[in-house]
């Protein structure tokens, strides 16, 4: 891919920014997927979604900050693309970054009042009030996410200090580095213990969700993974075993859960984690597995935010019949019932059918067993197209265990449990180490505001030290100049008036007659 | 050495002029015309620097203001000169007729005032100084180690040094203090040349005690003393100390130590007798302590440096003792000597500070000669 072809994203989020409208957004996704073709499933794979979502967002978005929500989503956009489509460590740090920053600000897209931005019931449980607001969301996401982009810095900078600046190079990495990528790539993708963020980030407008859960920011973690396998591959059992704990998280808490983008938001987190448990391993079905569940993840995200956008709160009593085959068909993608799903399943251990069920548990659940109302319109038709992408292979295997899914039917109606409902008390602990974290980086400011208030106390310190030495220079020279001569001449004057003279005259006598005395002898 | 045929024409030719000579200008310009003839003759005969020993006698042509002898200080200044080069002669009998105009031609000028009390300074002064002229003369006559000390002991009376002390500050005690100019710096030089010129080799221990008696008693006798002709007396035996004192480390400090001195010593007569401005008689006091950079400071610092290498510390530090206890007298002496528009002092003063600042042109020189 042309390396100027990513200036393309940049430059329609500035015409956008200023237009206030996605028209360049969705020219230039549909450029650089004419562009660029196939040749690159993931670039294929954001390109189209984007182009999708671009589109779905023209009807969608209604928010007061439309220049910005266009900008950032563009810059979102070209973020990802400049993280997947180049191998200098340096762009892929960009991207990288850049991916952090569009999403804290798309998570603000809202403004604070609006029900649409909220997450959480507002009950008070366990000492916090269940309740983010976007800016609560956006701090969550960012302070979490920049733990992650720190530890890549240092993990790409020593890998490119050993192996050079092409990532595609790298040799096996040491394994502090090694630690900090993956540290990096967990964080990103959400997986466990940090899992939360990506919960609160619903305070974004759907479509935002439905591209930051399917081709960019949480997909980055297992791209970056199964991009660097040969560099990472002697250290998989840490991928698998974090992967694996967190898609078992995500599938079980999502099935508790009562809004539905935070079902989405948690069966991401799950799928991320079995891609993140093969990324280094198998990349090449982590690869398929990020393409199926990113074209059913954006298709389920857009046909719930049809539901979102036209009751106009982020618990929609029911979604319209188009908005249903569009669950239905990402659904059945997620199973292997499509080609695209196939093809990833057909790469998958069996053990993954545990998954699938959770999947089919909570989707029918939460989404297809809703009221059917209102009427379709072009944003489930949307929904639809995405969901349809993944016919786009063009064999189909299928294996009939795939259907053990269905056990997942016991799943649907789950009786309540305070503690999954409550994503385990999770976001408890990060509030406990986020204010921990406040708190140190408080004393910390304190710390170093006392260390400048003493540099700063120095000069003033020099000054009374310069004062001091002034005044006892003064001294000095006062009792050399006044006190020392007129004591002197004090003491001389007195001296002068003792009588000794007469002794003197004596002594010179005497001496002088022992002298004649000594001579003449 | 000058051809002392031609001397003696160029000293008599003087003489007859002097002779004929009554007003005081002209009496001044043939005195240092001579004194100038002098100093070419020595700057030839020796060296350059050589001539700069004739500063004090220069300064004597003017740093007596007033008295009806003042018409004389040039030509007692001019024998004394000429006593001064004869001392240098090798000639036993030169030596002992230079030592002779050396000494009594400035003290003559005691009774420059006429007045009783110089009068009878001036007979005291004779009387003592025919005595050393006459040790000397019988030493040089002995000659072997009793002629050796007689000489000694003729230049240690005629400088005043312990025991033969008493007679200082009676002289200067009962004289007017245009009379001293003179005789408190010429015929110390003489003596201290006499020293340089005239050999004796006198034991080393006596002369380090007769040199540290001389500057305690010297500073005793200066620091109880109100009247400042009295100080000035005790400060020459204090000096005489330090001739005596740097005498067996070589004669030359001596003569170096004596010649700073008369410079100072002169100039506070002057002033003594006609107050000059306050700074002259600070600047001639300070000379006379020894501080940097004025004239004085030079041989102290010789005297210091070689006397701590010959002597060792302890004597070091009584010699330092002794400089800092000249400090009170002649703060004393400086701030309360009563100041006016006398022109005389400043010239010693100038002198002092200008020779003393010059130091790094001809100090060389007088270390060669050390």
């Amino acid at each position: 891919m042309n390396p100027y072809l990513l200036a393309l994203p940049f430059a329609a989020a500035i015409v956008d920014a200023a237009t206030r409208r996605g028209y360049a957004a969705v020219a230039a996704s549909a450029a650089l997927l004419a562009l660029t073709g196939l040749s690159n499933p993931l670039v294929f794979l954001l390109n189209s979604l984007y182009l999708i979502i671009s589109i779905y967002s023209l009807w969608y978005i209604d928010v007061e900050k439309r220049g910005w929500y266009w900008g950032w989503m563009d810059a979102f956009y070209g973020s990802m693309l400049a993280f997947l489509a180049s191998d200098n460590w340096l762009v892929v740090a960009a991207g990288w970054g850049g991916l952090d920053a569009a999403s804290w600000a798309l998570i603000l897209t809202h403004e604070e009042h609006e029900d649409r931005g909220w997450v959480g019931d507002g009950a008070r449980r366990a000492g916090i009030t269940w309740l983010w607001r976007p800016s609560d969301s956006a701090l969550r996401a960012m302070a979490t996410v920049e733990l992650g982009t720190a530890a890549l810095l240092i993990g790409l900078a020593q890998g490119a200090s050993l192996y050079g600046p092409n990532i595609g190079e790298w040799g096996v990495l040491p394994p502090l580095a090694a630690a900090a990528v993956m540290l990096a790539a967990f964080v990103k993708s959400a997986q466990l213990p940090f899992t939360d963020w990506l919960m609160t980030a619903m305070s974004a407008p759907t479509p935002v969700s439905a591209l930051l859960h399917s081709a960019t920011m949480v997909a980055a973690g297992p791209i970056l993974l199964l991009r660097l396998s040969p560099a990472l591959a002697p250290y998989w059992p840490y991928a698998t075993a974090v992967g694996l704990a967190t898609a078992l998280y995500g599938g079980v808490v999502a099935l508790w859960q009562r809004e539905p983008k935070v079902v989405l938001a948690s069966s991401t987190a799950s799928y991320l984690g079995l891609a993140t448990a093969l990324a280094v391993e198998s990349p090449a079905a982590a690869a398929a597995l990020v393409m199926a569940h990113g074209y059913s993840k954006a298709a389920l995200f857009m046909a719930v935010g049809e539901g979102i956008h036209e009751q106009g709160t982020r618990t929609p009593s029911g979604y319209s019949p188009l908005a249903k085959a569009a669950i239905a068909v990402a659904l059945a993608n997620l199973l292997g019932f499509m080609p695209l799903g196939g093809l990833a399943k057909s790469q998958m251990p069996l053990w993954a059918e545990v998954f699938s069920a959770l999947t089919f548990g909570y989707v029918v659940g939460k989404l297809l067993l809703a009221k059917t109302e209102g009427r379709p319109s072009p944003l489930s038709a949307l929904a639809l197209v995405a969901s349809l992408m993944s016919l786009y292979p063009l064999s189909y295997r299928f294996d009939p265990l795939w259907l053990l899914a269905l056990a997942g039917a016991v799943l649907v109606k789950p009786p309540h449990v305070e503690a999954l409902a409550r994503r385990l008390y999770l976001p408890v602990a990060f509030a406990e180490v986020g204010s921990a974290a406040a708190s140190a980086f408080r004393s910390f400011g304190l710390g170093d505001s006392a260390v400048d208030s003493a540099l700063w106390s120095i000069p003033r310190g020099f000054l009374a030290a310069a004062r001091a030495v002034a005044r006892a220079d003064f001294a000095v020279d006062s009792a050399f100049h006044s006190s020392v001569p007129s004591a002197v001449m004090a003491a001389s004057k007195r001296i002068s008036s003792i009588a000794v003279e007469t002794y003197l005259y004596a002594v010179g006598a005497a001496a002088l007659a022992v002298v004649v005395a000594l001579f003449l002898l | 050495m000058i051809e002392p045929a031609f001397v003696e024409y160029v000293a008599s030719a003087y003489l007859v002029a002097r002779a004929f000579t009554r007003k005081y200008d002209w009496a001044v310009a043939i005195d240092a015309a001579f004194l100038a003839f002098a100093g070419w003759a020595l700057a030839t005969a020796a060296s350059p620097g050589a001539a700069l020993l004739l500063l004090p006698y220069a300064l004597g042509l003017f740093l007596v203001p007033r008295g009806a002898l003042r018409n004389y200080a040039g030509f007692a200044s001019a024998m004394a000169a000429v006593g001064a080069v004869l001392m240098a002669e090798p000639q036993p009998y030169l030596k002992a007729l230079g030592y002779l105009l050396a000494t009594t031609a400035p003290g003559a000028l005691i009774a420059a005032g006429l007045d009783p009390g110089s009068l009878e300074g001036l007979f005291r002064y004779l009387i003592v100084s025919s005595a050393s002229v006459s040790f000397i003369i019988v030493g040089l006559s002995a000659g072997g180690e009793l002629g050796s000390l007689l000489i000694f002991a003729g230049i240690l009376i005629e400088l005043g040094a312990f025991p033969a002390y008493i007679w200082v500050p009676d002289v200067y005690g009962r004289s007017a203090p245009e009379g001293l100019v003179l005789v408190s710096s010429l015929t110390k030089l003489a003596s201290a040349l006499a020293l340089l010129l005239i050999p004796a080799s006198p034991p080393y221990w006596a002369a380090l005690a007769v040199g540290a008696a001389s500057m305690l008693i010297g500073n005793l006798g200066a620091l109880t003393s109100a009247d400042f002709r009295r100080i000035l007396a005790y400060a020459a035996v204090v000096q005489a100390g330090f001739a005596a004192f740097a005498y067996p480390i070589t004669p030359a400090l001596s003569a170096f130590l004596i010649f700073a001195d008369a410079v100072g010593i002169a100039g506070l007569f002057s002033h003594l007798s006609s107050p000059g401005p306050k700074w002259s008689a600070w600047a001639l006091a300070l000379n006379n302590v020894g501080a940097p950079p004025l004239l004085g400071f030079w041989p102290k610092l010789v005297l210091l440096v070689e006397a701590s290498k010959a002597y060792g510390p302890a004597w070091t530090i009584y010699l330092l003792a002794m400089i800092a206890a000249m400090i009170p007298y002649y703060a004393r002496l400086a701030s309360s000597a009563g100041s006016g528009g006398g022109a005389r002092p400043p010239i010693a003063a100038v002198a002092a500070v200008v020779v003393g600042a010059l130091a790094p042109l001809w100090f060389i020189n007088v270390l060669s000669l050390l």
